[in-house]
């Protein structure tokens, strides 16, 4: 009976350890950077004060904090510190409107989806770059590269 | 029931660590390691024994020999009595001076010799002073600025080993004549600021100590002639360094070939950094691989303990290219090899060098935007000369605009290149696809300046 039970449930983590879901199996994309929130304790109690976003932006594998990254949003474009840190203030707002995104030299850029930030009093988000490891590549000649192409194109 | 429970939690347990623990591995550079490469090698100066330098100096005063020896139109005399022996920087070896005279109005020459890896090396150090008058040619400097002029060092002969340009005592301009690039030449090039002390009065005392004063002077010219000498050292040693063993051995020939001249990837780099000391001190491998359709080179962004940084060259892919247009593309990788290595192990130097590639590359998020741009503003001229060097080596009588048109290859697609005016980019497009392809861009068969590789 124990020995049934255990086989039963090796194979239950197994189906759940593939990822035995119906949805289509997704691969990730192109970098394996990303980023996490979290929220802070507290709600903002007017409208009109602003929301507190800040974070870090790590180097994936080493853990390293990047300095002089840029973080973009909306019209503004903020710097980490020496230290890898971030802070800035932005417009509380009811709709899904606020996102940000990081790039940094030599790293793979990362952007958040869609957050929801309204009447948080500050949100973290701590960045994770992954290196831009893609390759110098040499093309040879703008004319010859368009050629190629519509070689290349199958559906012509 | 509890106890597989238990078990296969453990070994999931075990799995889920060992999966994390291999995700962790970094094989990436190291700033360190990369470092410690870097260290400087011993230095391989001798003293050359004072009166040994007197005989031979004396020698050459002699006319009989300087007939044989010393170009005539230098008229070469040198003052004995000046001999003198001063302390060189990081060496235990002493460097023999003397003044000089030659038939060459304002100029004040110093003639210099110490023993370099075994051998006695004797040179002639020439300093022109900006807006001095033609007739004063004594040693002692009339006044006390930094230094303003040229320094050039030349052989017996007079030929010109290496030309410098200095403003204030700062090295502004570097020239070394492409002949003399083919080898070590004994001394070199430069870094060194001028420093004289001036006498604070003309008395006895003051000018007792005269030889204290010439020799920080001296010390400058020394200077110029040791780092000059161990920068080229550093230039070889990269040249030959890179690890070709996987290349191809028609790029091979290639890249031998440009070692043997003023062209080699070392220089190149050099030329762009206008930093002999320190730029060329990595090591770079470059192989022979498949590339993506229409991409003859390829160089890594990561700077690895194993393997460095490493190009790859797809020779298979262009069969028709001449050595010409393989010289440019291995010209034009030595530099991005360059800047993913001196980014790798001095990033925040290397940003505070080119503010302009972290822009782009923060507007394009490429590293092959940031990288091409920069090397279409800074050195599209600077890879045709040094191809030109290659060009006349192996016996090609082209007009220097070809050479400048052929180091557009592989920036066809910067702003850059794109603000020429259209006739230049028709005309330089078709040049580099005639010398990769042997035809131009309508696909008509052209002949080609350089031979083919063979490949």
């Amino acid at each position: 009976m124990k020995k049934k039970i255990f086989i039963l449930l090796s194979i239950i983590s197994i189906f759940i350890l593939n990822g035995c879901s119906t949805k289509k199996q997704l691969m990730s994309t192109n970098n394996e950077g990303g980023y996490t929130i979290n929220f802070g304790v507290g709600k903002l109690k007017k409208d009109d004060e602003d929301v507190i976003i800040r974070g870090h932006v790590f180097d994936l594998k080493t853990g390293k904090l990047l300095s002089n990254a840029k973080l973009k949003t909306g019209c503004f474009e903020f710097r980490t510190t020496s230290d890898g840190e971030y802070s800035f203030r932005t417009r509380n707002r009811q709709e899904d409107s606020f996102f940000l995104e990081v790039i940094a030299f030599s790293y793979r850029a990362v952007e958040t989806k869609l957050v929801n930030i309204y009447n948080q009093k500050e949100v973290i988000i701590d960045f994770y770059l992954a290196k831009d490891d893609r390759p110098l590549i040499e093309c040879e000649g703008d004319e010859m590269i368009k050629k190629m192409q519509r070689e290349l194109n199958n559906l012509k | 029931m509890k106890k597989p429970v238990r078990t296969f939690l453990k070994i999931s347990f075990i799995l889920v660590i060992t999966f994390l623990m291999l995700n962790c591995s970094d094989e990436s550079h190291d700033s360190s390691v990369a470092r410690a490469e870097l260290d400087f090698q011993s230095a391989q100066l001798e003293t050359v024994p004072l009166e040994k330098s007197f005989d031979f100096f004396n020698e050459l005063n002699n006319e009989q020999i300087n007939k044989k020896a010393v170009d005539a139109n230098i008229d070469l005399k040198i003052d004995l009595s000046s001999l003198e022996q001063v302390a060189i920087t990081d060496t235990d070896a002493k460097l023999n001076i003397a003044t000089a005279t030659t038939g060459l109005e304002g100029v004040e020459t110093e003639i210099l010799q110490i023993k370099i890896n075994g051998e006695v090396q004797t040179v002639l150090f020439h300093l022109i002073r900006e807006n001095r008058k033609a007739s004063v040619t004594a040693r002692a400097p009339d006044d006390n600025t930094e230094f303003t002029g040229r320094i050039y060092s030349t052989n017996l002969k007079g030929e010109v080993l290496s030309g410098f340009k200095f403003e204030k005592g700062i090295v502004t301009n570097v020239n070394i004549p492409s002949a003399y690039i083919k080898d070590p030449v004994p001394l070199k090039e430069v870094v060194v600021k001028n420093t004289y002390i001036e006498p604070v009065t003309n008395d006895a005392y003051t000018r007792m100590n005269y030889q204290f004063v010439r020799t920080q002077n001296n010390g400058s010219a020394m200077g110029i002639a040791y780092a000059a000498y161990y920068s080229r050292l550093n230039i070889k040693n990269f040249d030959d360094g890179i690890n070709d063993s996987q290349l191809a051995p028609c790029l091979q020939k290639i890249l031998d070939d440009l070692k043997k001249t003023g062209a080699s990837p070392g220089n190149m780099i050099t030329n762009f950094t206008n930093d002999p000391w320190n730029s060329t001190r990595f090591n770079w491998t470059v192989k022979t691989g498949k590339l993506e359709y229409g991409v003859s080179g390829n160089t890594s962004t990561l700077y690895k303990i194993s393997t460095r940084v490493t190009t790859i060259f797809d020779s298979e892919q262009f069969p028709n290219a001449t050595e010409l247009s393989w010289a440019k593309t291995i010209l034009h990788e030595s530099v991005h090899a360059y800047l993913v290595t001196y980014y790798n192990i001095d990033k925040p130097n290397w940003e505070s060098s080119y503010p302009e590639m972290l822009k782009d590359y923060e507007v394009t998020k490429s590293f092959n935007i940031a990288h091409h741009e920069e090397i279409a503003t800074n050195l599209v001229k600077q890879v045709g000369a040094v191809l030109e060097v290659y060009g006349i080596s192996k016996g090609y009588k082209l007009d220097k605009q070809f050479y400048q048109d052929m180091a557009w290859g592989g920036l066809e697609q910067t702003d850059v290149f794109k603000k020429l005016p259209v006739a230049d980019r028709k005309r330089i497009s078709n040049i580099l696809q005639i010398e990769l392809r042997g035809e131009d861009d309508l696909g008509n068969v052209k002949p080609q300046k350089g031979k083919k590789t063979g490949c």
